[in-house]
């Protein structure tokens, strides 16, 4: 038994947090993370860098998301129509193994630009009285020399639930971010500084091995949460081949506290296969199609309820014949 | 480029992962402290707090969890009158009727003498000093030394006001702590 375990046993307890009240906070905080950016900036990469240039120069190419219901991504139909598949597989676990062998065998692909394609959904509740849910795609292109630009689109913002509606109508019903021109959500890129995406190795063992190698000693992250992040960037923002991608996958399922969930859906409506990862109430989520091991998305979630705090969810990943757009200046 | 300008405190992006991984357990440590509302206001402000004072960070002196813990423990501070308020209350009252935190462990406890009124008055007791001591220990399972670069004092302090915290506790409750 712990030292002082009675007062820990005895003393009243506190309720579990709801989603609003968490998304309150987690807006607060992260809100007030972005006010001091600037601090920042000499760290922020290329890829942030031509954000700011595409947008200055008003080229902005993805139409505006709004309203639009999920299922209307194009990789929708081929994940739902796998998804009842994730049942019959005997367990989860044995899910995510196919689901790795079938990425790991898809060929790595032609073409100059790698184009990664993705919606992302952020909840934000910087009035406390009501949730607003913004959308934009954002495309990231990589060409073969590792130089990226990212192209953001613009910002769609709506209220999820109607006490949603409700509330922000009592409150005057002020202009939401996507009611702005202006209206940009921040993104400063995660980077570990001394990996190349050209040196990731194409097995899990190994591919472990060389991101532990990286972790930051200064104690600001464990090996476990400091796997999922750099899991993360290799999955969201680097050209890795399909083998490394599918040992990330490997790499990340055999930690001890991440979950292999049989069923998980995103944000567009589609269901895959996910692996877990996170505290009792706030989870992050990877959802893996089962029938291609393409990657669906990544997003935090409240384990209760299942409410998605922010989301990217992947429309097109991939080496492309297309180019992208040129930024006028 | 300096190791900790790479880890996930120096990087808004990844202060969320910071504040996914321990908002919780700081709102539950400040809820049982202080008034829900009080305390989730406190929680957030911990994080922010902890973002603006990310560049003083130092690893050296223990991880992310005793540097959040321990910022949470001084805002908790500016509330010391109304924590020692509600234990009064508890120690008049017990605990609220809608508490379902009363499991088996409880009972327990009940039937060895220990109440919330019991504790509530026996931790009311205790100096602001022993209390933050007791309370990162018993909350967030903080180590000694957690303990210590959590509230910037020297081991030695964070032991003398463990020890004279637990024979305050004994004499209170009647049983060792």
């Amino acid at each position: 038994m712990k030292e002082f375990q009675v007062i820990d046993d005895v003393m009243p307890d506190v309720p579990p947090t709801d989603h609003a009240r968490v998304l309150a906070a987690r807006a607060r905080v992260l809100e007030g993370t972005r006010r001091r950016r600037p601090a920042v900036w000499p760290r922020v990469t290329l890829a942030a860098a031509a954000v700011t240039g595409v947008l200055a120069a008003g080229f902005v190419v993805v139409p505006r998301l709004g309203g639009e219901q999920a299922g209307t991504a194009s990789p929708a139909a081929t994940a739902s129509g796998t998804a009842t598949a994730v049942a019959t597989i005997s367990s989860p676990r044995d899910a995510l193994e196919k689901a790795a062998d079938r990425l790991a065998a898809q060929p790595p692909g032609t073409g100059a630009w790698w184009r990664r394609e993705a919606i992302r959904t952020e909840q934000t509740r910087a009035n406390s009285s009501f949730t607003v849910e913004n959308r934009y795609t954002e495309v990231l292109w990589i060409d073969r020399h590792g130089n990226q630009r990212t192209v953001q689109g613009r910002v769609s913002s709506s209220l999820p639930t109607a006490a949603d509606r409700r509330a922000w109508k009592r409150a005057g019903s002020p202009k939401l971010c996507g009611d702005h021109e202006d209206c940009r959500i921040g993104r400063v890129s995660f980077f570990p500084l001394a990996l190349k995406p050209t040196m990731l190795p194409e097995e899990a063992g190994a591919l472990k091995a060389l991101l532990l190698k990286h972790r930051p000693t200064d104690g600001s992250t464990d090996d476990e949460g400091w796997l999922w992040n750099a899991a993360r960037w290799i999955l969201l923002d680097t050209a890795a081949t399909p083998r490394t991608r599918a040992a990330a996958y490997r790499m990340l399922a055999d930690l001890p506290g991440t979950d292999v969930v049989g069923r998980a859906s995103d944000t567009e409506g589609r269901a895959g296969i996910a692996l877990e990862h996170g505290t009792v109430g706030i989870r992050q989520q990877m959802v893996i199609d089962p029938g291609s091991g393409d990657l669906l998305a990544l997003q935090t979630v409240m384990a209760k309820g299942g409410a998605v705090l922010d989301a990217y969810a992947v429309r097109r990943l991939g080496w492309t014949d297309e180019r992208p757009p040129r930024i006028t200046d | 480029m300096t190791a900790s300008l790479d880890g996930a405190v120096a990087d808004p992006e990844r202060f969320a992962t910071v504040f996914d991984a321990h908002y919780e357990e700081i709102r539950r440590y400040l809820g049982r402290r202080l008034d829900l509302d009080v305390a989730e206001d406190l929680a957030a402000e911990t994080f922010l707090v902890a973002f603006r004072r990310r560049h003083s960070f130092d690893a050296d002196r223990g991880g992310v969890r005793p540097w959040l813990y321990g910022i949470a423990t001084k805002l908790a501070g500016r509330h010391r009158r109304a924590e020692v308020r509600r234990y009064r209350a508890l120690a008049r009252s017990g605990p609220p009727q809608d508490d379902d935190g009363h499991d088996q462990r409880i009972v327990e406890r009940v039937s060895a003498g220990v109440t919330v009124q019991k504790l509530s008055a026996a931790l009311a007791g205790l100096s602001r000093g022993e209390r933050d001591v007791v309370l990162l220990v018993a909350y967030g399972e903080l180590t000694y030394d957690e303990v210590a670069a959590a509230l910037g004092v020297a081991n030695g302090t964070v032991a003398s006001r463990l020890s004279r915290a637990r024979t305050k506790l004994r004499d209170s409750l009647g049983v060792e702590v």
